[in-house]
């Protein structure tokens, strides 16, 4: 709770501060691109927090939005029905869960290296399929799935508060929240009192899978296009919105909320600094900076947990 | 009849016999410890009374509920105290968690324990040896079993801590409730134990009222 109520002092502080500096920042025009940058990545923060806190890793989520999205643009460009062009690639996100849940749960191959090997395959069908070039011109009946605006804000900053606030929900309050708390905090424990480890790690890549597709399709919808780089980097962003927000790649720990707050405030710097007119090409270090700082504060205030080796490292 | 009748237990491992012919009794209420070197085949005896192992041959009788506290604890160091209580048991109020009563029921377990533990709010990994040890025997409690197995539950405390511990299990022999104790301290045996079984080589040499001649004479 308490990182909760830094995060949100903080992201207070920063809005004020780029309030006094620049109104345009604060009106609603701006908010509304805010969120409409946010919701995307608000949404795979959601499932990679549960990975995190079970104490598991996905670096393939770029790559599955790459893939679902490239997929679904090409059965669209070839006329297949809009539904089929969306639960195709839907079910095929799943099943690269479940493949990620099986190397890393059952064939216990490390999660990083099980991720980043999916990612590489994913990432080549998609540039395969699409020879790097954008598929375009989708049928009306699909792009009204991300582009639409109810109130001036696009239809997926709904589908983002919806599925975010759901999975906070789940982590928060439900049994299976708990029981990815308790695998993050001591897997044996959980074996020995029931908790099925192997399949609820499964399930986590599963819907990590089925979301990351989810993206991919509406980013296709929003875009009216269908490309194999659509959103580089997206993984890596949000994995430091969720250090910042408190997650350990230890395990254990962490929230959804408290995630959204550090994916909030990166937006934020990322948005001012273009209002700003700040050179692009050093956004990456200010979002790099940040990440290192929350992780340093974390170390002095002792809230991150240093594996033994780093330890005996201190004293050499 | 008594709470646990284990009888011609047999149990190997390869070529390794673990357990050889045990027979062994525990009544509703009693203390007993049970003492042996490594490898003696009290943790194995354990495992297939509380059915963690399949006995190879023999026959194990239970008539109420057993619970074993690992010698590791099995705590999750990141959750508080009702949740290390009621892991892999949470109570549901709907399709949500019923904190409120988890909590009720750990605050009601321990005082009924005496566990001295101020906020059930506190994450275990702020516990003290004793009070994870107490933690982990609540858990065993708080859900009705008629006979705890406590594997070596003061091996890492400090005096002090053990004391609180082996108060822990003259509490639950007072609710009439059953306690192994694996313990390689005879002497903290002896001053909660009824009965002290002594194992070598997967089969029981000594099995006699704490003070007996002949367990003393064994179990040095």
């Amino acid at each position: 709770m308490r990182r909760i109520i830094a995060l949100a002092a903080i992201n207070i502080a920063f809005f004020a501060l780029m309030g006094a500096l620049s109104p345009v920042f604060v009106g609603w025009p701006n908010i509304a691109v805010l969120l409409s940058n946010m919701a995307f990545e608000s949404i795979a923060l959601a499932g990679l927090t549960l990975l995190l806190v079970a104490r598991l890793f996905d670096l393939s989520i770029d790559a599955s939005v790459a893939m679902s999205g490239v997929i679904c643009g090409k059965l669209l460009f070839y006329d297949w029905p809009v539904v089929l062009a969306i639960a195709i690639p839907l079910v095929l996100g799943m099943l690269v869960g479940w493949v990620n849940g099986q190397l890393v749960m059952r064939m216990k191959i490390n999660a990083l290296i099980a991720t980043l090997g999916t990612c590489w395959v994913m990432a080549g069908i998609a540039a395969g399929l699409t020879k790097s070039a954008s598929t375009y011109g989708f049928p009306h009946a699909f792009e009204v799935l991300g582009q639409t605006r109810i109130f001036g804000v696009h239809i997926f900053v709904y589908y983002a508060v919806v599925i975010v606030g759901a999975l906070a929900l789940v982590l928060a309050r439900t049994k299976f929240g708990r029981h990815i708390y308790i695998m993050g905090g001591n897997p044996e424990a959980g074996r020995l009192f029931g908790v099925r480890v192997d399949q609820l790690g499964v399930k986590l890549f599963v819907l990590m899978g089925l979301l990351a597709a989810l993206i991919g399709i509406v980013l296709a919808a929003r875009l009216d296009a269908a490309a194999p780089n659509v959103d580089d980097g997206m993984t890596m962003r949000v994995i430091a919105a969720a250090v910042i927000g408190g997650c350990s790649l230890g395990g254990g720990k962490g929230n959804v909320l408290a995630g959204l707050l550090g994916l909030l405030l990166l937006n934020m710097m990322t948005n001012a600094m273009v209002i700003l007119g700040v050179n692009p090409y050093w956004q990456k270090s200010w979002t790099g900076a940040v990440l290192l700082l929350a992780l340093v504060l974390d170390v002095s205030s002792g809230k991150v947990h240093v594996p033994m080796w780093h330890k005996e490292n201190r004293n050499v | 009849m008594s709470l646990v009748e284990m009888h011609n237990i047999h149990k190997t491992f390869g070529a390794v016999k673990a357990l050889d012919g045990v027979d062994l009794q525990i009544d509703a209420g009693e203390v007993v410890g049970l003492v042996g070197d490594n490898a003696a085949g009290k943790s194995t005896l354990m495992k297939v009374l509380s059915g963690a192992y399949t006995a190879d041959t023999g026959t194990v009788h239970t008539n109420g509920k057993v619970e074993m506290v690992y010698q590791d604890l099995a705590l999750a160091d990141n959750l508080d105290v009702t949740a290390n209580i009621y892991m892999g048991r949470e109570k549901l109020a709907g399709p949500f968690l019923d904190n409120k009563g988890m909590e009720g029921e750990v605050r009601k377990l321990i005082n009924r324990l005496r566990i001295d533990i101020a906020d059930i709010r506190q994450l275990v990994a702020t516990l003290s040896g004793g009070q994870r040890q107490a933690v982990a025997v609540g858990r065993a409690m708080a859900f009705d079993a008629q006979l705890v197995i406590l594997d070596e539950p003061t091996a890492s405390l400090s005096p002090e801590a053990a004391e609180h511990v082996l108060d822990l299990i003259r509490t639950l022999k007072g609710h009439g409730i059953a306690v192994i104790l694996i313990n390689h301290r005879t002497d903290e045996v002896k001053r909660v134990a009824d009965r002290m079984v002594t194992m070598r080589h997967g089969k029981i040499i000594s099995d006699a009222p704490v003070g007996a001649p002949t367990c003393d004479g064994l179990s040095h």
